[in-house]
C-alpha cells in the first residue's frame, strides 16, 4: 500500500473515532464530538466526505448498524479504527512531538511544551 | 405540517435520493433526520433553512452518482459483444467458415516456412572472406545409364586444379 498522507481535518476525525465508544461513531455524532471537543463547526456533509475517504485509505472500516425507531428506521454507518489507522496516528504524534522537543528555548518566546 | 413536527421536508428526500449514489442515502437521510430533530428548538423557517444548507452541502463527489456515459472507460462489454457476433457469424455457416480460416491459416503456415527456409539458405556459409569468388566443384557421375551428381570431390583434386590453371588461388 502506497504510502498515505493523513490531512488535519481527517486527524481530527479519526482521533475523534477512537475516544468516541464502540457502536457509537457515527456521522452526526462525530461532528457533535468535533463541536465539543475540538470547536469546530463543520458541515454533516464535510463529515461523511472525510471519513468517506479515510475508509477509501484503509484507516477505519464501517459497517451497518441495526435499525432503530429514531431515524425513520434508517441504519447508521458505525465506524471503527483500524490497526493501520492507530499506526498512522502515532506516527503523526511522533513526528509532532519530535518536532517540538528539537525547537529550542528561545525561539519558542511564550510557547512552551507542557 | 405542524411547526414542531419531527418530520423533515419531503421534498430534501426526493431532492437527494436523485442525486446520491443509493448505497450511501441511507445513512445520509438518517443523519440528516436526526440533524433535524436537534433542531427542535429554532423557529420553523430557520430550521428549514439550516436543513437544507446542510442538505445541499451533501452534493459532493463521494455521494454524487456517477454520470454513466461521462464516466465509462470500460470496454470489455462492447468487445465481448464484438467476439459473440463475429462468432455467431462465422457458425450460420460452418464449413465456408472452416475453408476460409483453414485455407488463411495453411497459406500462413506455408509462407512463413517458405521463408524461414530461405532465410535459413541464404544464411549458410555467409562467413567465408571471399565468398564471391568461392565456387563448389560437383561431379556428375554415370551409374549404369542415370546421371548422378555429388558435392563431394576426392581432397587431391584442388591441388592438382591449382598446378593447372593460374587463376584458381
Amino acid at each position: 500500500m502506497a504510502k498515505q498522507h493523513l490531512g488535519e481535518l481527517e486527524e481530527l476525525i479519526l482521533l475523534l473515532i477512537v475516544m468516541l465508544e464502540e457502536e457509537s461513531a457515527y456521522g452526526l455524532a462525530i461532528r457533535r464530538a468535533l463541536k465539543e471537543h475540538a470547536a469546530r463547526t463543520v458541515t454533516i456533509g464535510a463529515v461523511h466526505g472525510t471519513v468517506n475517504r479515510l475508509e477509501k485509505k484503509g484507516f477505519v472500516k464501517s459497517y451497518l448498524g441495526g435499525a432503530t425507531d429514531e431515524r425513520g428506521g434508517r441504519r447508521k454507518r458505525l465506524f471503527t479504527v483500524t490497526a493501520h489507522g492507530k499506526r498512522v496516528l502515532q506516527q503523526s504524534r511522533d513526528v509532532k512531538v519530535s518536532l517540538w522537543q528539537q525547537i529550542p528555548e528561545l525561539a519558542l518566546g511564550n510557547l512552551r511544551m507542557t | 405540517m405542524s411547526p414542531k413536527s419531527n418530520q423533515p421536508p419531503k421534498q430534501v428526500e426526493q431532492f437527494l435520493s436523485w442525486l446520491c449514489k443509493p448505497e450511501v442515502l441511507e445513512e445520509i437521510l438518517g443523519d440528516l433526520e436526526e440533524y433535524y430533530i436537534e433542531l427542535t428548538e429554532k423557529p420553523r423557517w430557520q430550521r428549514s433553512i439550516f436543513y437544507w444548507f446542510q442538505a445541499v452541502n451533501f452534493l459532493r463527489p463521494f455521494a454524487l452518482k456517477k454520470i454513466a456515459s461521462y464516466y465509462s472507460f470500460n470496454h470489455t462489454p462492447m468487445f465481448r459483444n464484438y467476439y459473440k457476433t463475429s462468432f455467431r457469424n462465422l457458425m450460420r455457416n460452418p464449413l465456408s467458415s472452416f475453408i476460409n480460416i483453414f485455407g488463411l491459416s495453411t497459406a500462413i503456415g506455408v509462407c512463413l516456412v517458405v521463408y524461414a527456409f530461405l532465410k535459413y539458405d541464404y544464411s549458410v556459409d555467409r562467413f567465408h572472406e571471399f565468398k564471391d569468388e568461392v565456387y563448389l566443384i560437383t561431379f556428375s557421375a554415370d551409374r549404369s545409364g542415370t546421371e548422378e551428381r555429388y558435392g563431394l570431390t576426392p581432397r587431391p583434386l584442388g591441388d592438382i586444379l591449382r598446378q593447372d590453371f593460374t587463376y584458381i588461388k
